[in-house]
């Protein structure tokens, strides 16, 4: 249907205002909210990221795109009859966040984002995070990846505190660890504990999706 | 007559630009005392967000108070407002380092610190130390300050007092500075460098930072203000954008720094880089690196402020061609618009790495580009009609008086390192390379350099403040 590569477009030029209005349409003409996202907005997010993977697309066109199918996304929730909305809920939990004294951000809500757009769930818990928030997140969100955030030479080594925290409470086998920071390395996540390490956003997600062999 | 990038008009739209930014949109200030002082002024309140009126922000910039800085050994006197030069000094800090040795990446010492210091002592190019190993094998906590304490006991140039990120470092580096100094009261009249604070990019300023403002701009010490932001990151893409957000950062930060002390010297920086928009990490292969900071230099000469900006970079990780024209570019910009500082000597791969024998080749890059820093000498005397007279009737230049003593007067570059050789004589010689010559220059420089500049007095204070640091913040 026309609709569909409508939708898609919108996404694939990060219009967001049309998406939303292109679904919009799509329920008040009766069309299936599950359809609107699996043959509309999801198609348009994977060419967003080929484009990405060809060098055609960068960071601001993802985010862009991210944004349009994140707003959609939004809008089409409370639309999703039971059975379909469960398949959400089966969704991957993610708890994320920036280190203590650390105040960067942007490279964990750029991987957030995508995140997002591919239906995991996240739990953002933001910047200069104590160890033992990240251990608290885990425990009531029962998440399955830990994405820890470090972009300093002087903070880094709370990647290990929580790593070795999570040991302690009994939680490390039940979450995959993933470390992320440009002054990383593998040898880092190999010393301290951790699953995998992506020095960018882009890596993290593969990396993320590798881990729970979702690719 | 220093290179202009921007244009009247542009430095009048930039100035304009950023006192709208800070009175519509403002910067965020948090911290009890900052907030009372901005205030009290006449900053508006908007949630975590200060807007400044045009009006504060104008009178503040009048009347900049002079800096000078001065060697450990105070003989030495490097006056950075209207300085005679442009002067240079490494870059700082990371814990990583290029060992070519052994070409492989490795964490930091105590050891490798000291060393790096000791060459920078004995470069000719280098006129300001900034200790820029961050060693990992000593106490986490105390890393930052020992950084400091070792660079006051190895040189006796001018050395950055610090980076610091709170009112607590802010104190201990004070501290150290002075120890070596003597006294407080000797170390404000002759401070040796200036205090470093980073407010983050874009337009915030944390309890932290605020409180170190507020802490060193009342010692009376000279503050380098050090925004670093980050094109299509944390700030604008566009290099007229960038500018001038980190303009209304320093402006934000001046209106601070002289509501508590009216006459605290400043120093103007440009860290504007621009990200690689498909990692999102800071490049180092980008000729704006060093146009950029000829931009800043004249925004900050515009407001009567010293400046300091790169400089030499790279995003080579290793030395080599590309290493060398980048930072020769990026280095050229700055240092033709009469910038104060120009930074970057002893890094790699966007300041993520550093190398000593980078360090020592960069000495030679400074030296190209500021052979001639104090002119020519363009006079009748110099021109030697008369010497090309005698030539032309029965003479030799060689031969010449004139050129045995305009030889030695800088008027010939006499560069260290590299080759100047006929390819046959350069490989009988062994075909060495730059980096092999940096290499034999560090084990020389080693081997004479006297260690330790201070008194073992002072050593021992220096000791002792670390210790009541370390246990300070490990209560």
């Amino acid at each position: 249907m026309e609709i569909f590569q409508k939708i898609s477009q919108a996404v694939l030029e990060g219009k967001r205002e049309e998406t939303l209005a292109l679904v919009g349409d799509g329920i008040r003409q009766g069309i299936d909210p599950f359809e609107l996202i699996t043959r509309g907005l999801t198609p348009g997010l994977d060419q967003v990221g080929q484009k990405f993977e060809e060098g055609e697309y960068y960071l601001p066109d993802m985010m862009l795109a991210a944004e349009a199918m994140n707003g959609a996304i939004d809008f089409l929730d409370p639309h999703l009859t039971e059975s379909k909305s469960e398949g959400r809920e089966k969704a991957v939990r993610v708890v994320i966040g920036t280190v203590k004294g650390d105040m960067h951000s942007i490279g964990k809500d750029i991987v957030i984002m995508m995140m997002k757009a591919s239906g995991m769930e996240i739990y953002d818990l933001g910047v200069d995070v104590p160890s033992t928030e990240f251990i608290r997140a885990v425990e009531e969100n029962d998440a399955r990846i830990v994405g820890i955030s470090a972009l300093m030479t002087t903070t880094i080594q709370e990647q290990k505190k929580i790593i070795d925290l999570l040991v302690e409470k009994n939680l490390r086998d039940k979450v995959k660890v993933i470390v992320g920071g440009a002054p990383l390395s593998e040898e880092w996540a190999r010393k301290v504990g951790a699953d995998a390490y992506a020095a960018d956003a882009i890596s993290g997600i593969n990396k993320m999706k590798e881990l729970l062999q979702l690719t | 007559m220093a290179y202009e990038p921007l244009s009247g008009a542009d430095l009048h739209l930039i100035h304009d630009q950023t006192l709208k930014i800070l009175a519509d949109t403002g910067a965020v200030v948090e911290g009890e005392e900052a907030r009372e002082i901005l205030q009290s002024a006449g900053c508006r309140a908007e949630g975590q967000r200060l807007l400044f009126p045009r009006v504060l922000v104008e009178n503040y910039l009048s009347s900049p108070q002079p800096v000078t800085i001065y060697g450990v050994d105070d003989s030495i006197v490097l006056p950075l407002t209207e300085a005679p030069h442009s002067y240079a000094h490494n870059f700082g800090s990371v814990s990583v380092l290029l060992d070519s040795r052994t070409n492989q990446v490795r964490e930091a010492t105590k050891d490798d610190l000291i060393k790096f210091i000791q060459i920078s002592d004995s470069l000719s190019n280098l006129d300001m130390v900034v200790p820029s190993l961050r060693p990992t094998d000593l106490p986490e906590e105390i890393a930052s300050l020992a950084m400091t304490a070792y660079a006051l006991q190895y040189t006796v140039k001018p050395v950055d007092i610090g980076t610091a990120s709170d009112p607590w470092e802010i104190r201990y580096l004070i501290r150290l500075a002075a120890a070596v100094r003597g006294s407080m009261e000797k170390l404000v009249e002759k401070p040796m460098g200036t205090l470093s604070i980073s407010p983050i990019s874009p337009l915030n300023f944390p309890a932290d930072i605020t409180g170190a403002i507020i802490e060193s701009a009342r010692s009376g010490l000279p503050v380098t203000m050090l925004p670093c932001p980050t094109r299509g990151l944390t700030s604008p893409v566009t290099l007229a954008g960038g500018l001038v957000q980190q303009n209304a950062e320093q402006l934000a930060f001046i209106v601070l720094a002289r509501l508590v002390n009216r006459h605290t010297p400043l120093v103007y920086t440009c860290r504007l880089a621009a990200a690689n928009m498909r990692s999102g990490c800071v490049s180092g292969r980008d000729p704006d690196i060093g146009y950029s900071g000829a931009c800043a230099a004249q925004i900050a000469r515009s407001y009567g402020l010293p400046s300091g900006v790169y400089g030499l970079d790279t995003g080579s990780a290793v030395i080599d061609i590309q290493a060398g024209y980048e930072r020769a570019l990026n280095c050229l910009f700055p240092v033709l618009a009469g910038a104060t500082f120009v930074s970057g000597m002893g890094s790699l791969n966007a300041g993520l790495l550093a190398s000593a024998e980078q360090l020592v080749i960069d000495d030679e890059i400074y030296g190209m580009a500021f052979h001639r820093k104090l002119g020519t000498e363009v006079s009748e005397e110099a021109i030697g009609a008369e010497v090309i007279d005698a030539v032309m009737k029965g003479g030799s230049f060689l031969a010449q008086e004139h050129t045995r003593d305009y030889m030695r007067c800088n008027e010939l570059y006499r560069g260290g390192l590299g080759n100047e050789a006929p390819y046959e004589e350069w490989r009988a010689r062994g075909s060495r390379t730059v980096h092999q010559e940096a290499l034999d220059k560090i084990e020389q420089i080693l081997s004479e350099h006297p260690g330790r500049t201070v008194a073992d007095s002072v050593s021992r204070e220096i000791e002792l403040i670390l210790k009541e640091a370390s246990s300070e913040k490990t209560i």
